[in-house]
This record gives structure tokens, C-alpha cells and sequence, in this order.
């Protein structure tokens, strides 16, 4: 909670006392950014369950690991996306492969009026497709295109240049370009 | 600017040809009026900006915020020091004061020396014929 003229915590001061175990500090940091951080594991998981876990398990883990944090050393949203990236990259690897998304997505939009249902197919399709490409093209584009980072902030999550990030964004692009115009002339043949 | 130099600059810039530098976004539109194939991928790839902006709604995330909060007060990592001395000092209490009566003991208790007493000593003999055992005193 903040009140007027009271300037809020910053994300450091706010870490510095989560290091030396502040309950209240850890809350903070919680309602700031769980939404992001949820938003940033539901598109690269594509499962709402599994992002809900890992959103859990990463402030979890920024709680045990805050005695290595330092500030200055990396943006603490940096840091906890890097976190929040590496158990994404765990649950692939354990889940590489189960296909649940697709089946869930299908089961919605059955329920759906028909004027939402082009576009709701579209939004499927290209989840499906963005499933489909490498992980680090998935984050790079996540981040840059939908969660508007900037590519030097991109680069410090992945471990990258700009130059990197620029170049995961232009495949992943393609990539997804091609697929979807594919996917185009299968439904029109 | 033929396809391949339009397809490399839409993978660079998207598809918002007001975003390209002003000299490539008029060749892009030079080629964009002779070329279908070039039409159709910009209008693919300006679909997929648009799905990419409206993206989803960010999720009402106060349930799982209040789950986050609550799994760290009962998880064990966030426990601070003073909770487990509270809960280990009664065993560790328990083993004290059992070392310390071992210690008591053993400081009190008087000790004889290992010397052979030889006024009886019992002799066990196994008779292997008649299966008979025969004690006998040899003092």
C-alpha cells in the first residue's frame, strides 16, 4: 500500500530486506510482480496450471536464493525473470512430451459465439506455433513483443547481446510467418 | 527491394512499415504493389503484431498471490533461527543430560581389578558318548 506523497520502495530496498529475512518485503515484492511474472510463464508454457506452479516456485526460489542477489550487480526484474526462465526450461525438459495445451484450448473455444471464434482460432494457432519454436526465440519474442522489454533487457535474461536478441526475434518471426501461412493454405485448399 | 530483402526487413522491423527506415519502407511499397507474395506476408505478419499487442488479459493473479505468501509461511526455507533452536532444544537437552548421568556414573561407580579368583572355578565337561553334561569343582 502506498499513500500520497509517500514514495514506494524500490524493488532493491525492498530485496535488501527480503535478504535479511522481511517477511513484509518478500509480500511487497509478491503483489508487484506476480502478475508479470505469470504473464511472462503462461506465454511460454501456454498451460495456465504449470504457470501458476512455476510463478509460485519463483518467488519461492528469489527467497532462498536472496542471499547471492546484490544490487547494482543485475535489474532485480531481470533476475527474476532469469528464474523464472530457467524452471520454465526445467518443466520442457520434463514435459517435452506431453501436448496438453492444444486439447485445453479446442475444449474452450467449442463454447464459443462465432464472430470470436476466428479470432479465437487465430489466438490458438499461433500459440500452438509458438510452442513449437526453439525456447530461446519463444522468451525473446515474448519479451520484446508482448511484454515490451527492451532488446538490451531481453539480452540480460537470456544471456545474450542485442544483437542476439535482434537476431531470435527476426527467426522466431519468420518462423512463425511461414507456419501460420501455411496453416492459411491447408484451411483455404 | 525484391521478396527475400522484404521478407529479411519484415523479420527486422514487423510489420508497421511506419517503423522501417523511410527509404525501405518506399521500395517495400513499390514491391508490395507487383507482388502477392509480399502482400500476403505482410498481411500475415500484421495480423501476428496485432495478436502479439491484445496478447491476453493479464490474469486476476490475487489467489496466487496469497497462495505464494502463505506456501512460504509454512515452508521450511523462511524459517529464521530462533524457530529451530525452538524446536530442537528438547532433544538435544534429552542427550545432555543423559551424557552428563553416563558421566556421573562413571566418575562414582567403584571398579575392580580383572585378577583370577581361583578358590572355585566350574569346569564345564561335554560327555559326547552319553550326551551328559558334567559340571565339576576343581577346588
Amino acid at each position: 500500500m502506498t499513500f500520497v506523497g509517500m514514495k514506494a520502495e524500490s524493488d532493491d530496498d525492498l530485496m535488501l530486506r527480503v535478504k535479511r529475512r522481511d517477511e513484509s518485503a518478500f509480500e511487497a515484492l509478491v503483489h508487484r510482480h506476480t502478475q508479470s511474472i505469470h504473464a511472462f510463464v503462461y506465454r511460454l508454457t501456454g498451460d495456465r496450471s504449470d504457470a501458476e506452479d512455476i510463478t509460485q516456485e519463483t518467488f519461492l526460489r528469489m527467497w532462498q536464493r536472496a542471499s547471492k542477489w546484490a544490487p547494482g550487480s543485475v535489474k532485480f526484474t531481470t533476475w527474476l525473470h532469469q528464474i523464472a526462465r530457467n524452471l520454465c526450461i526445467d518443466e520442457f525438459r520434463r514435459a517435452r512430451s506431453k501436448k496438453r495445451t492444444v486439447a485445453n484450448d479446442d475444449q474452450l473455444v467449442s463454447d464459443m459465439p462465432l464472430d470470436e471464434l476466428e479470432q479465437s482460432g487465430r489466438t490458438i494457432a499461433m500459440r500452438q506455433e509458438l510452442s513449437r519454436l526453439p525456447e530461446r526465440q519463444r522468451t525473446a519474442l515474448v519479451l520484446c513483443q508482448v511484454q515490451g522489454w527492451s532488446q538490451r533487457e531481453a539480452a540480460s535474461v537470456i544471456g545474450t547481446t542485442s544483437d542476439g536478441i535482434q537476431a531470435l526475434i527476426g527467426r522466431a518471426r519468420r518462423t512463425l510467418r511461414h507456419a501460420m501461412l501455411k496453416r492459411n493454405e491447408r484451411t483455404t485448399i | 527491394m525484391n521478396e527475400q530483402q522484404f521478407e529479411d526487413l519484415l523479420d527486422r522491423y514487423g510489420g508497421d512499415l511506419t517503423q522501417w527506415p523511410d527509404d525501405q519502407a518506399q521500395a517495400a511499397e513499390n514491391l508490395l504493389a507487383e507482388s502477392p507474395t509480399a502482400v500476403e506476408s505482410l498481411r500475415m505478419q500484421v495480423l501476428m503484431d496485432q495478436q502479439f499487442a491484445m496478447a491476453d488479459k493479464p490474469a486476476d493473479t490475487f489467489g496466487l498471490e496469497r497462495r505464494i505468501i502463505e506456501k512460504l509461511r509454512h515452508s521450511s526455507a523462511h524459517r529464521p533461527l530462533s524457530s529451530w533452536v525452538q524446536i530442537s532444544w528438547r532433544p538435544a537437552l534429552a542427550a545432555a543430560c543423559s551424557l552428563a548421568f553416563g558421566l556421573y556414573l562413571g566418575a562414582t561407580t567403584q571398579t575392580y581389578p580383572l585378577e583370577l579368583e581361583d578358590d572355585v572355578a566350574a569346569v564345564m565337561f561335554y560327555d559326547y558318548e552319553t550326551g551328559e553334561i558334567e559340571l565339576s569343582d576343581e577346588s
